[in-house]
Order: C-alpha cells, then sequence, then structure tokens
C-alpha cells in the first residue's frame, strides 16, 4: 500500500467517523428540523464517500458507478420529503 | 501498483502475473472485483431502497406512531453500532490494500480485526432485538416496528453473510500464493461489506434520528 493511498482511506475513515458523531451530536443538542435534516445529508454524504473510497469506484465512468450516485440521491430525497412533508402538514 | 517494500521485515508475496492484472482499481469504464458483482450490489440497494420509500410513505400516513417508535429507540446504540461498522469496513480497505501490497500477515491482521468488530455488531444487534422483542416491539406491533424490522432485519442477514465472507477470506489466505484469484474475492468481499457499511449509514438517521414531526 502506497502511503498516500493508505493516508486518503485513513482521512475518509476519520471523516466518516467525525461526520457521524457530529450528526449525532446535531441530533442530541438541537433535535428538530433543521439537526434532522442535516443528520440525513450527512448519512448520504457518508454513502457516496464509502462507495467512492471504500468500494474504489472513484475514478470510474462505468454505468454502476452513475446508477449508484442515483441511488443515493433518490435515497436523500425520498427520506426528505417524507420527512418534510410530514412536518409541514 | 506500488512496488513491495523489500525492506521492510514483513514477509512479502510476489503475486503471479495473473493476478497482477487484477490490482488495479476502478478506472475509467471498469468496476473493481469480480465482473458482474455490482449488478447483485445494485440489486440489494434497490431492494433497500423500496424499504426506504415504504417506510417513508407509511411515515407520512402515521407520523404519531413513527415518532412514538422513534422515540423507544436508544440513538446511543445506534451510533455505537454505526462507529464499530465504519471501524470494520475501514479494516476490510486496509486487508485489500495489503493483498494489493502482498503483505499476508497485515492481510491476516487487518482480517482478524474486522472479523472481530463484524461480530462485535452482530452481537449487540442481536442483543438490541431481544430487547426490542421483550418490550413489545416485535415485527407485527405497528406499521413502524413491521419497517424496523423488515429493514434491520434483512441488513442483519447481510451481516451474518458479511462475516462468513470474511470467513472465507482467512481460509483462502492458506494458500494464497497457489491461488491466483485471491485478490479479486478478497477486494469483492470487501465491496459487499461496504456494502453493508453504506446501507447501515442511512439506515442509522432513519430509524434513529428521524425524530418526531416537530
Amino acid at each position: 500500500m502506497s502511503k498516500q493511498e493508505g493516508l486518503s482511506a485513513t482521512v475518509v475513515w476519520v471523516a466518516l467517523m467525525a461526520l457521524t458523531i457530529i450528526s449525532f451530536l446535531a441530533f442530541e443538542t438541537a433535535a428538530g428540523k433543521i439537526a434532522t435534516t442535516i443528520a440525513i445529508l450527512i448519512g448520504v454524504v457518508k454513502a457516496k464517500a464509502i462507495f467512492m473510497y471504500f468500494m474504489e469506484t472513484k475514478g470510474s465512468n462505468n454505468r454502476y458507478r452513475w446508477a449508484l450516485e442515483l441511488w443515493a440521491l433518490a435515497t436523500v430525497v425520498t427520506i426528505l420529503v417524507g420527512y418534510w412533508s410530514t412536518v409541514v402538514i | 501498483m506500488p512496488a513491495p517494500n523489500h525492506n521492510s521485515t514483513e514477509r512479502v508475496i510476489p503475486f503471479p502475473a495473473v493476478v497482477q492484472e487484477g490490482l488495479t482499481k476502478a478506472k475509467k469504464n471498469d468496476m473493481p472485483g469480480a465482473p458482474g458483482f455490482f449488478f447483485l450490489i445494485m440489486g440489494e440497494l434497490v431492494i433497500f431502497y423500496s424499504f426506504f420509500l415504504a417506510f417513508t410513505l407509511e411515515r407520512i400516513k402515521h407520523p404519531e406512531v413513527y415518532a412514538a417508535g422513534q422515540a423507544a429507540l436508544n440513538p446511543y446504540t445506534g451510533l455505537g453500532l454505526t462507529l464499530v461498522l465504519l471501524a470494520s469496513s475501514w479494516f476490510v480497505v486496509r486487508a485489500v490494500e495489503a493483498t494489493r501490497a502482498g503483505k499476508i500477515e497485515q492481510i491476516k491482521k487487518n482480517l482478524h480485526v474486522a472479523l472481530a468488530l463484524g461480530i462485535m455488531f452482530a452481537v449487540a444487534k442481536a442483543v438490541g432485538f431481544f430487547t426490542e422483542i421483550a418490550a413489545g416491539h416485535h415485527i407485527m406491533a405497528d406499521s413502524f416496528w413491521g419497517g424496523y424490522w423488515m429493514t434491520t432485519g434483512m441488513h442483519f442477514i447481510h451481516v451474518l453473510v458479511g462475516i462468513g465472507v470474511m470467513i472465507c477470506c482467512l481460509y483462502r489466505l492458506k494458500n494464497i500464493k497457489a491461488d491466483p484469484t485471491y485478490f479479486t474475492f478478497i477486494q469483492t468481499s470487501g465491496i459487499y461489506w461496504h456494502m453493508v457499511d453504506l446501507l447501515w449509514v442511512v439506515i442509522f438517521p432513519m430509524f434513529f434520528l428521524l425524530g418526531g414531526t416537530s
């Protein structure tokens, strides 16, 4: 493993752990619409980081790479539209 | 691909040429892992998306049921499970990188840690399931618990399969020198384990943090 490759995987992992704790703290300290929305958005950012860096699909132009992007987008839109439709109505 | 570090005291295995071809990361129109494996991954993700969609539609119809269900879950447990699974995933990344570098001891160490963390996740989740059943939160309790059990139960089955696959990686490691497909096998196994992780990072905020209607 080159130092750069090892470092980038470690940086991504540290970022994933930090984002998890940040989203949890946002929920714990200010459970509300914005904190919940941030937690969902962070969840999808983490999912994207996992398939790009851990699954090593970064740099690929393959149709499955774009299908993963579409899945992440569809998931975040579905969850957020569902959430906001219950808090607004 | 980086050259093996011969200054290291660790045993470094020279891969046969056939394996060298598989040591690349995703490039242009290629994807890592076994050919066609991402078809299976996308199939799994679409199935879980259908759970997320059904959960969301039911939540719109019964927001108060979902607020009560979410309040009964312990978010600290969800946080702990997420951190354990992310850590396990990172050790799998390290095991794949160690395979790329031909460092057998590093592969073994990283796989053992990843496996231990995976088992820790499974045991904690199983204990959580028993606690929820004891509290009357079974699959037929209401639509929140139906969705919760369906989604996390399916995810749990995937965790168990992932643990089995990691055990296979460790078993096949014994014959790595005579196994030209080992790198593809461990890389594909890693992709599967990352999918399990990827699903959980969506499940965690959806069930544990989505909160009530205020």
